[in-house]
């Protein structure tokens, strides 16, 4: 077990390397000076010139990568362009709103996907599972912006329940909390449908094996059975899910910062491309990439600790 | 679930060539993907036919009309600058629908034929899925994203973008079928009877690698309308006037609290033809593929 964390870890630092020379030739794949890119075509030729010095442009193109790489390594993009601060600093600003987004979004998803796939399971063939069903397609195939706006033209205009958008601190204050609800129900509600199909179809499968048979005969009472013996036997593959959406989640987390006005990555990856800020760009992209490359992996070792029966 | 009939059990169990004759016998069977087709056909027939359905100039500003609710001379009303968005709907359906085929297009050609590459000449295998890998690490969107930071917003950017993050599942799925297609046995006659790689590629390779690439395709187009109207509804794809179903809402977001069907009409559109897509991939996985269950 120890021995394979360690052979994973190894096989991911190529790939997070990979992401660095990406996102190091971003800046150098564009058509023409990439300081003229940065500055704005219509820039003055001062503004283009203090840009390729600041970027350090004016070295060989393998003395630029590999000053790049060493730096990135130890977590330094460089300085925005538009603020000045160090990209280090910037990220580490829009990590905590980001995650908070991401975790509260997961964790209502993963609640309500369990309610309603365990529902349908136990029910099965009933109108409710039908309802269940359906609504996870459909819902999977809903624009997540629409899906924000409507939340705020009913929750927040109409009903003047929640706060339009904005940040309101940590999710363990008050404000903070009534803040993250609407953007975690908007980024939540994309997952519900596949997490709930996969609850479903798992834990028909395992209430069909003879261990439930088994608790059932031994006299157990039924909700101890579907919720410890056969959920805890269908969790496994949800994780999987999980992992593979986590894709999809973090893109989704662009539109929902952007539609609430919310201080992290995403939406600020956004408004960094619109200002032609690409220091503060390559940092996002390779934190994100670093961070999704690392859920694949906490998935990957969470399959030995759910299923004893794995052992690499 | 129900139980499994022994011969289903057989034919997953045993993996042949899927062949394309009797999936059209299958197809006379499932109603809700001829339904799916006709819905997707309709709307791309409306869509290519706009300037003659249209019944305004999708760019004719009147501001006197401002965000008229749906009404007899506006059916589906008007937007901020009092342009009518049925006119809207349709000429802007062709930037999002055209741009999303495209774009799945891209990510098919390019990711197959590297799959293929991959899978069949073996040196090349680990370097090129090292570099997929490196690809899928990095979120589609964000990618997207990325690509749009060093060409710029525009039209053919976003295909471009969206074409670029569709390539490594295209190439991964290409690659899997590809390697257990080439230790078949009709693949190895063909080497014995002396077929060169090309035509052993082209031949006997494509053909079977077809129908899950073809149900991967619809599924995906799904995921490439939803990113391309992602990325216009952020500003980072079609630039205004443009009419396109992304860039609509975009546009009506600043009118939420007054018209909330101003930004409901095109999202309407975007959940019809995504819903579609990804009915249809999962009937035609039943059809072309069975096998496929669980794996796409």
């Amino acid at each position: 077990m120890g021995l394979y964390i360690v052979r994973r870890v190894l096989a991911a630092i190529p790939v997070v390397l990979g992401v660095m020379v990406l996102s190091f030739a971003m800046l150098h794949l564009t058509p023409g000076d990439p300081a003229v890119v940065v500055a704005g075509a219509d820039a003055p030729p001062e503004a283009v010139e203090a840009i390729r010095r600041q970027l350090g442009l004016t070295r060989p193109l393998p003395v630029q990568f590999l000053s790049y790489l060493g730096q990135a390594v130890s977590g330094n993009f460089g300085h925005s362009l538009v603020s000045r601060k160090p990209v280090s600093e910037e990220i580490r600003r829009l990590l905590g709103p980001t995650l908070q987004l991401v975790v509260a979004a997961l964790g209502f998803a993963v609640a309500a996907a369990l309610g309603l796939g365990v529902a349908s399971a136990v029910w099965r063939g009933t109108l409710l599972d039908r309802l269940a069903t359906a609504a996870g397609v459909l819902g999977l195939s809903l624009p997540i912006f629409w899906v924000g706006l409507m939340l705020i033209w009913w929750l927040a205009f109409q009903w003047a329940l929640f706060p339009i958008s904005g940040w309101g601190g940590p999710i363990w204050t008050a404000r903070g909390f009534h803040y993250t609800i609407l953007p975690a129900l908007t980024l939540g509600a994309t997952l519900i449908g596949p997490l709930a199909r996969m609850t479903r179809a798992t834990l028909l499968e395992v209430l069909r094996q003879e261990y439930i048979r088994t608790a059932r005969a031994k006299g157990l009472a039924e909700p101890r059975v579907v919720y410890v013996h056969a959920l805890g036997n269908a969790a496994l593959p949800l994780i999987t899910v999980i992992g593979l959406q986590f894709g999809y989640l973090l893109g989704g987390a662009v539109v929902t910062e952007t539609i609430f006005g919310w201080p992290g990555m995403g939406r600020t990856a956004v408004l960094a491309i619109l200002s032609r800020d690409f220091p503060i760009v390559q940092g996002i992209v390779v934190t994100v990439a670093v961070g999704f490359v690392a859920v694949n992996l906490v998935v990957d070792l969470l399959y030995a600790v759910f299923d004893p029966r794995i052992r690499y | 679930m129900a139980p499994t009939p022994p011969n289903a059990r057989r034919s997953r169990d045993e993996p042949g060539p899927v062949s394309m004759a009797g999936a059209s016998r299958r197809l006379a069977r499932k109603p809700l993907m001829l339904a799916m087709l006709v819905v997707l056909l309709g709307c791309a027939a409306a869509t290519a036919l706009a300037p003659h359905l249209a019944p305004y100039d999708p760019y004719r500003v009147d501001t006197a009309r401002r965000l008229e609710l749906p009404g007899r001379e506006h059916w589906l009303g008007t937007d901020e600058f009092g342009r009518d968005v049925l006119s809207r709907l349709l000429h802007g359906g062709r930037v999002t629908l055209v741009v999303g085929l495209l774009a799945t297009a891209i990510g098919l050609v390019v990711g197959v034929t590297v799959g293929v590459v991959a899978a069949y000449f073996r040196r090349l295998d680990n370097p090129i899925m090292r570099a997929t890998d490196v690809f899928m690490a990095i979120p589609a969107v964000l990618l997207a994203i990325a690509v749009v930071a060093v060409l710029g917003p525009g039209l053919v950017q976003i295909t471009v973008a969206v074409g670029v993050s569709s390539v490594p599942p295209f190439a991964r799925l290409a690659r899997s079928a590809v390697l257990s297609l080439r230790e078949r046995e009709f693949v190895e006659a063909s080497r014995a009877a002396g077929a060169s790689d090309l035509f052993i590629i082209r031949r006997d390779i494509l053909p079977n690698v077809l129908p899950s690439v073809l149900v991967y395709a619809s599924l995906h187009t799904a995921r490439s309308l939803v990113s391309v109207s992602i990325l216009s509804f952020l500003g980072l794809g079609v630039q205004p006037p443009v009419a396109e179903w992304g860039a609509m809402v975009s546009g009506a977001r600043n009118y939420l609290r007054h018209a909330p069907l101003l930004a409901t009409v095109p999202s309407m559109a975007i959940f019809v033809v995504v819903l579609c897509f990804n009915l249809l991939g999962d009937e035609l996985r039943d059809v072309l593929d069975p096998r496929l269950r669980g794996v796409v």
